[in-house]
């Protein structure tokens, strides 16, 4: 099974200066907790979390007008569309995310691929080994 | 296994008068993204995670001074100490919740059970059934 065979292709995105007050409003009406942050020809620069606008916006009492760039994760953790699944789930473990984001070959966002997803596929022994090797910020207590 | 076995025990709680920023500190220095809410004789009367602060208060422009109470989540999903594990997992998949808080029968808090925790016991079937049965928005993309 290849990546695109899970991934979610319509994935929203933001770019370097989108403010953290649109950020968190898209995450409300989107029912999402994750944004790749993108520059201005699709290529990954950066991941954006509800969390980060936690901890790293309310608590230090940031404005919400205040752009994105200096609050997301720079970076971020890729395999490409094409590549196969078990690449990704190794990686995911190996990087402890829960999250991985999928490219083209000119490395442009295609899709993202969660935990959650791999979850809901058949084998579950495999969502509970990579959610074993992921630190899973999510379901820690 | 009794709940009990699998518990943390060391959990803090905050008051419902604890703001949404210092909520976030204590996210932030603590490495978590869940904090339990306590009366003051430590009965749980709510939960907030790192991702109500920035989806029910931050995106809608609240202040981080703003208390807690407002935005936690009051249903409080728990069980007692002595509970059989199974029972606990079943109701975290009933309830779509990927922590359960243990009560006494007074209702104070005495631990809490993550997904996490779960996910690391050697029955790997337990804990991908979990997975597999709580929603999306916990171990959201």
């Amino acid at each position: 099974m290849l990546c695109r065979d899970v991934m979610k292709g319509d994935v929203r995105f933001i770019t370097a200066q989108t403010t953290v007050a649109r950020a968190a409003a898209l995450m409300r009406d989107e029912q999402i907790g994750f944004l790749p942050v993108c520059d201005l020809t699709r290529n990954v620069i950066g991941t954006l979390t509800d969390r980060d606008i936690a901890i790293r916006v309310v608590a230090d009492n940031h404005s919400a007008n205040e752009s994105v760039e200096r609050f997301m994760s720079p970076g971020a953790v890729t395999c490409l569309s094409d590549e196969d699944l078990s690449a990704a789930q190794d990686l995911m473990g190996e990087m402890q995310v829960s999250r991985i984001i999928c490219v083209g070959e000119d490395g442009q966002l295609e899709g993202v691929i969660s935990l959650s997803d791999i979850a809901q596929l058949g084998d579950g022994a495999d969502a509970t080994a990579t959610l074993r090797s992921v630190t899973v910020r999510e379901a820690r207590a | 296994m009794v709940c009990q076995d699998l518990m943390k025990s060391d959990v803090k709680c905050i008051s419902p008068l604890t703001t949404l920023e210092e909520a976030a500190v204590r996210m932030r220095d603590d490495g978590i993204g869940f904090l339990p809410v306590c009366d003051d004789v430590g009965r749980a009367i709510g939960t907030i995670t790192d991702r109500d602060i920035t989806i029910r208060a931050f995106a809608s422009g609240e202040p981080g001074s703003q208390p807690v109470e407002p935005f936690m989540t009051r249903s409080v999903v728990a069980c007692r100490r002595t509970d059989d594990l199974a029972y606990a997992v079943d109701l975290m998949s009933q309830e779509k919740v990927s922590r359960i808080l243990c009560v006494s029968e007074e209702g104070v808090l005495e631990g809490v059970i993550s997904l996490s925790d779960i996910a690391q016991l050697e029955d790997g079937a337990l804990a991908s059934y979990t997975l597999r049965n709580v929603s999306d928005r916990e171990v959201h993309a």
